[in-house]
């Protein structure tokens, strides 16, 4: 307990982990202002003067427009909406991108709606192309139906991406069979603010790199591992203290500025809007049943893991390269790696290796929610697994796999 | 008790560094002499245990230290050549962290750090950080270091290296005092250093031991092969073409004194001289040798 005491105490008295502490706080502190000031409202009041509203006042009238709708959206919530949304746009030549639309009434009929809408003409998508459907050319009917459309238009889509791999289609109908229909949604939800989670998972990821890449590459460096490596615990109980305080800061960290992020959002949009079912945010097709604050906690953990994953992986670098600066780099790219893959590499190949390594869950468009919301499977053979589950379990392997080799490495390393 | 270095052998790319070693260390103080680039700094890794020997092992009362273990570490000391510690410590943040590392309590830390920083003359620095001390200062934060455990083996790789003349008399002293039965091992190519203080020295060229004994035995292979003359100043560059000259004392403004090493007198009137451990290093290692690298 000593020892890990005085290791711990150690790491925080260094001055680059004070600055990377006090700069994830800040960031935190940013990007949970940042989705939240995204947010405008413009309107005249009956004399015509207009008022552009931004932030946490913005978020208080689109609320107070969309009041009608929040709870259970039903089948006749979806026809009013759609006849609501046709009838205000088809006054206009250029529908809702016209500009004769006053704002005023593009508030109050169109952007309630639109959450509905917007998943109406995804779920009618044409089935050969995968485009979505003209809103103006959408019945009633259609919009009676939207709930047993869903599943059609699931089975399309995924005729349309996974024609090859039968397992995986039955997977994702059969995962879409347990959501729950209808789906409930809450004004305040903002997809934006979502995200801003995921992004946030990457700036604990560099945290955590920029933390323990310099752990045991320091001590090569200096040279001090040296008179360390000679003492009664500094070998394998030395590695181990090392990686378990790495470990707690790092957890500390990440609990608390996932709860300064979490707090402010939730309380800028609104806690009632975590109970939103992602299909309503998102695509209608996500086969996985979660309300927004579901997948908030989901990410979070997730997050959790891959940040274990990566400091674990950055700890064995660590152990291995005699400089910071390899250490620090070396992990870096390994971070950014999975993005770089799924965005210039789109293969099997190269989807496996995004999702497995360390930090497959972190990034941008590969992140752990992209996967979550998307319909990609991973395949070998006529087998189909789906990438979050993938993720999930490979961040484990990552985890118990690089811990165990750095204290290995750590005690062979040799002058 | 006692250390013994069964064939060591360590080759690196191109170079041996250490080759086919034996040697029992018993308790007293030991000095290994050596230019650099001898193999005195890879042989104490691998007595340290940092570094695995290609072939050979050194054993602790007959047991292999890699055997050993944790064991071994505990009551072992080491100060490397190059002594290296987080920058961010203070001197009694690095002496406290080292401590807890040797398995010491609270009560021992607090003893044995507040003994050495005194002992050491480091008390008044105690808060400074070791990054902003002096080579000599630092120096002495690393042989504390290596004392907090009063380990039964203590190895120093040129423990002395920044230190001014006080500190090493005061050095010299505190490892007298502390050999008591113990083994202490010194590397060193200052041999005034050790010539007091080691009860055994061993001599190491080109990764290989030449010789080692009491420093009586090792002065005495140079006793008929030291001499001292009287010349003119203005014949001593001429002389240095002749004879392996060691020490020039200017006697008065025409005449110098001149130490030499040689198997037999090399100019007229020369007298032999009482050898020293220094005339034994001075000979097995001749001036161009000093200047390779210490591996």
């Amino acid at each position: 307990m000593r020892l890990f005491l005085i290791e711990l105490k150690r790491i925080l008295k260094t001055r680059s982990v004070q600055i990377v502490i006090l700069g994830a706080l800040v960031l935190t502190a940013l990007l949970a202002y940042a989705p939240i000031s995204f947010v405008k409202y413009t309107y005249y009041d009956d004399a015509g003067n207009k008022f552009e509203l931004k932030g946490t006042e913005a978020i208080y009238k689109q609320k107070e427009a969309q009041a009608d709708y929040t709870g259970i959206i039903t089948p006749e919530m979806a026809v009013q909406a759609l006849i609501q949304y046709q009838e205000c746009a088809g006054q206009y030549e250029n529908g809702v991108y016209d500009d004769n639309m006053p704002v005023n009434e593009y508030n109050e009929k169109i952007a309630p709606v639109s959450f509905i809408v917007s998943k109406l003409a995804e779920v009618y998508a044409d089935d050969k192309t995968g485009f979505a459907a003209d809103v103006m050319s959408l019945t009633a009917e259609d919009a009676g139906r939207f709930y047993k459309q869903c599943s059609q238009h699931l089975t399309d889509l995924m005729n349309l991406e996974q024609p090859d791999h039968p397992q995986a289609r039955e997977k994702a109908e059969a995962m879409y069979e347990t959501v729950d229909k209808p789906f409930s949604y809450y004004p305040g939800t903002d997809s934006n603010s979502i995200e801003y989670f995921g992004i946030m998972v990457l700036l604990m990821a560099v945290v955590g790199i920029v933390i323990t890449a310099p752990i045991f590459s320091i001590e090569y460096q200096t040279e001090s591992d040296q008179i360390l490596r000679c003492t009664k615990h500094g070998k394998r109980r030395l590695a181990a203290i090392k990686l378990l305080a790495c470990f707690t800061i790092l957890t500390v960290i990440y609990a608390v500025c996932m709860t300064i992020f979490t707090v402010v959002i939730n309380t800028a949009f609104g806690w009632e809007a975590r109970q939103t079912d992602v299909q309503f945010v998102f695509s209608a097709i996500t086969f996985i049943k979660l309300t927004v604050g579901q997948l908030q906690m989901l990410i979070i953990g997730m997050g959790y893991l891959t940040l274990l994953a990566t400091i674990f992986f950055t700890l064995f670098l660590s152990s291995r390269l005699k400089s910071v600066a390899a250490s620090a780099i070396t992990a870096l790219i390994f971070c950014l790696l999975p993005f770089f893959l799924s965005s210039f590499w789109s293969s099997s190949l190269g989807d496996w290796i995004s999702a497995v390594l360390p930090s497959g869950g972190t990034g941008m468009g590969n992140s752990f929610l992209y996967a979550l919301l998307d319909t990609r499977f991973l395949s070998v053979g006529e087998y189909a697994f789906w990438v979050p589950y993938v993720m999930v379990v490979a961040a484990f392997v990552n985890i118990v796999l690089f811990s165990t080799l750095t204290v290995e490495t750590y005690c062979r390393h040799s002058k | 008790m006692e250390l013994k270095i069964e064939h060591l052998t360590k080759k690196y790319k191109d170079k041996t560094a250490v080759d086919d070693v034996s040697l029992t260390v018993t308790p007293g103080i030991w000095g290994l002499l050596g230019a650099n680039g001898a193999g005195k700094t890879t042989l104490m890794r691998m007595i340290a245990g940092i570094m695995k020997p290609d072939s050979g092992c050194v054993k602790y009362d007959g047991i292999n230290i890699t055997a050993l273990g944790e064991t071994y570490r505990d009551i072992f000391g080491y100060l490397p050549q190059e002594f290296g510690f987080y920058p961010e410590f203070t001197v009694k943040d690095y002496l406290e962290y080292v401590a807890v590392l040797k398995g010491l309590t609270r009560q021992e830390t607090k003893r044995k750090t507040g003994e050495l920083l005194e002992t050491l003359t480091l008390e008044g620095v105690k808060n400074k950080k070791i990054i902003k001390l002096s080579g000599g200062m630092k120096r002495r934060v690393g042989i504390a270091q290596a004392l907090l455990n009063e380990p039964e083996v203590l190895i120093l790789d040129e423990p002395t290296s920044g230190l001014d003349p006080g500190e090493r008399v005061r050095f010299r002293n505190l490892l007298s005092e502390f050999a008591q039965n113990r083994i202490v091992l010194i590397s060193t190519h200052i041999v005034p250093d050790i010539e007091y203080i080691a009860c055994q020295n061993a001599v190491m060229k080109d990764g290989r031991i030449l010789a080692s004994g009491t420093t009586e035995e090792l002065v005495g292979i140079m006793d008929g092969k030291v001499w001292n003359v009287q010349m003119p100043a203005y014949d001593v560059h001429r002389a240095e073409q002749k004879a392996r000259i060691v020490n020039l004392r200017n006697d008065n403004s025409e005449s110098v004194s001149v130490r030499y090493l040689s198997d037999k007198p090399v100019f007229p009137e020369s007298l032999q001289a009482q050898p020293r451990l220094e005339d034994l290093y001075l000979w097995l290692f001749p001036q161009e040798e000093s200047g390779k690298e210490e591996h």
